[in-house]
């Protein structure tokens, strides 16, 4: 970005007037900021920019942007995404909401988002938790966590979507940690910058319902090696890591899918006509 | 420069100086409103009247130095990939937070940035650097002692400050 763009737009220009509703103390707040940060550093004005959301307390990211913005059906972030960005190109697109939202109602998306490697990138703020609906379990959450509405915790083995992103074809895995809030835009501004499909994972404690994910902001440490190209050794690393080790972690070289043909124009312009009043 | 190195001239420093003030200002506007959004007012008032008066201090920079936002790279700033010395980061805010708690919080970050233009000061190459950083330290002592004298006001909190009669969480 040359200096002449980073003095025409700032992270204030991505914000709406709408102040978020989220809990005092919610990783998402910083998380917010690093997607208006990164949003000025890529340079692209908020017309060019698109933010697709589901359900869930991050998914009310797109209100709090000024850029275009759908705040879809529960779990379907991604398939309106990717529609999105195949119609039109010219958009950069990005994907966001959390957990729930993308791993379980919306986790056969997500597998099939990271096959199809359109160039998008999709932000997952994960607390561990549903926290719109009151805390229940989410797939990501630990199976020993103990709760009033899971006494006794899940017993179940939780999602693992990094590997599960490797795995289906992603071709940028990252993880980072809300705390870390310029870091954060950084790694989305690498995303954005990275064709085909880039999935950021980031730590975001729910206070309110995970009180004791505030401690994750001890936990987390950069991870000690650099990202690699190699799948199956990203994988491997991300199998066997602690789960609190952060930054990029794979870049891939797929080619990102583009249909065939291009979009008719003039069926556009239909389309768009019955919209119009 | 790198992330560590304090501003080494002028213009440097009256960026630095610019973004601590902006960032301030957005900051304690922002947790303002996170305190309204939970009809927690009396906190909320104390973060709005302390953005009143950062963004006050950045437009005097502005004003009598010139200072205002330059290209300068997020991680050219001196503090690197954290946050700028007086913001409070989002992660240590609770609905419930009481005043006293709440000036703490501002007071460690207006320690914070007193802290980071008196480093500029010790280390400053030239005297014109040393003057405007020390005018800078002058100001920051005074944001200290301000939120110092309010914070006497304030009792501390007690223990079951946090006990909500209609928690989120049902038991």
């Amino acid at each position: 970005m040359n200096a002449e763009t980073a003095c025409a737009l700032t992270a204030r220009d991505y914000k709406s007037d709408l102040k978020p509703v989220w809990c005092p103390g919610c990783g998402d707040f910083s998380i917010l900021m690093a997607i208006t940060m990164a949003m000025a550093d890529v340079g692209r004005p908020p017309e060019e920019v698109a933010v697709i959301s589901g359900i869930g307390c991050s998914s009310r990211v797109p209100a709090y942007t000024s850029c275009y913005g759908f705040h879809g059906v529960h779990g379907r972030a991604l398939p309106l995404a990717t529609g999105l960005k195949l119609s039109r190109p010219d958009l950069l697109v990005i994907a966001a909401g959390g957990d729930g939202d993308g791993y379980s109602i919306g986790g056969n998306h997500f597998m099939h988002a990271c096959r199809r490697n359109v160039d998008l990138t999709y932000i997952v703020m994960d607390n561990q938790v549903y926290g719109m609906t009151k805390g229940q379990p989410s797939p990501t959450t630990p199976p020993e966590w103990d709760s009033a509405l899971v006494p006794g915790g899940t017993g179940l083995s939780p999602f693992h979507p990094l590997v599960i992103a490797l795995a289906a074809g992603a071709n940028f895995v990252a993880r980072t940690f809300s705390g870390d809030a310029k870091g954060t835009a950084q790694t989305i501004v690498e995303a954005i910058n990275h064709p085909g499909f880039s999935l950021i994972e980031i730590l975001s404690p729910c206070v309110t319902f995970r009180p004791e994910e505030r401690e994750w902001a001890k936990q987390v440490h950069p991870a000690s090696v650099d990202a690699t190209e190699d799948r199956a050794r990203a994988a491997r690393r991300v199998l066997t890591d602690d789960g609190f080790n952060t930054g990029i972690l794979y870049r891939g070289n797929r080619a990102p899918y583009q249909p065939a043909f291009k979009p008719d124009d003039a069926a556009k312009v239909d389309f768009e006509a019955e919209f119009l009043p | 420069m790198n992330a560590a190195e304090k501003p080494g001239n002028r213009e440097t420093l009256l960026a630095h100086a610019y973004a601590i003030e902006n960032e301030a200002a957005e900051r304690y506007q922002d947790l303002a409103d996170q305190m309204y959004a939970c009809n927690n007012t009396e906190v909320g008032d104390l973060f709005a009247k302390l953005a009143e008066i950062e963004a006050k201090h950045a437009a005097e920079l502005s004003l009598e130095h010139g200072a205002a936002r330059t290209p300068m790279a997020a991680a050219d700033y001196a503090w690197g990939n954290l946050e700028s010395p007086e913001a409070i980061p989002f992660g240590e805010m609770h609905y419930l937070i009481q005043p006293h708690q709440a000036l703490t919080l501002a007071l460690a970050a207006e320690e914070r940035a007193l802290a980071f233009y008196t480093d500029v000061v010790n280390q400053a190459p030239t005297d014109d650097l040393r003057n405007l950083a020390e005018e800078f330290v002058l100001e920051e002592a005074e944001h200290v002692a301000l939120v110092r004298e309010w914070l006497q006001r304030y009792p501390e909190p007690e223990h079951d400050w946090d006990t909500d009669d209609d928690p989120p969480v049902q038991p």
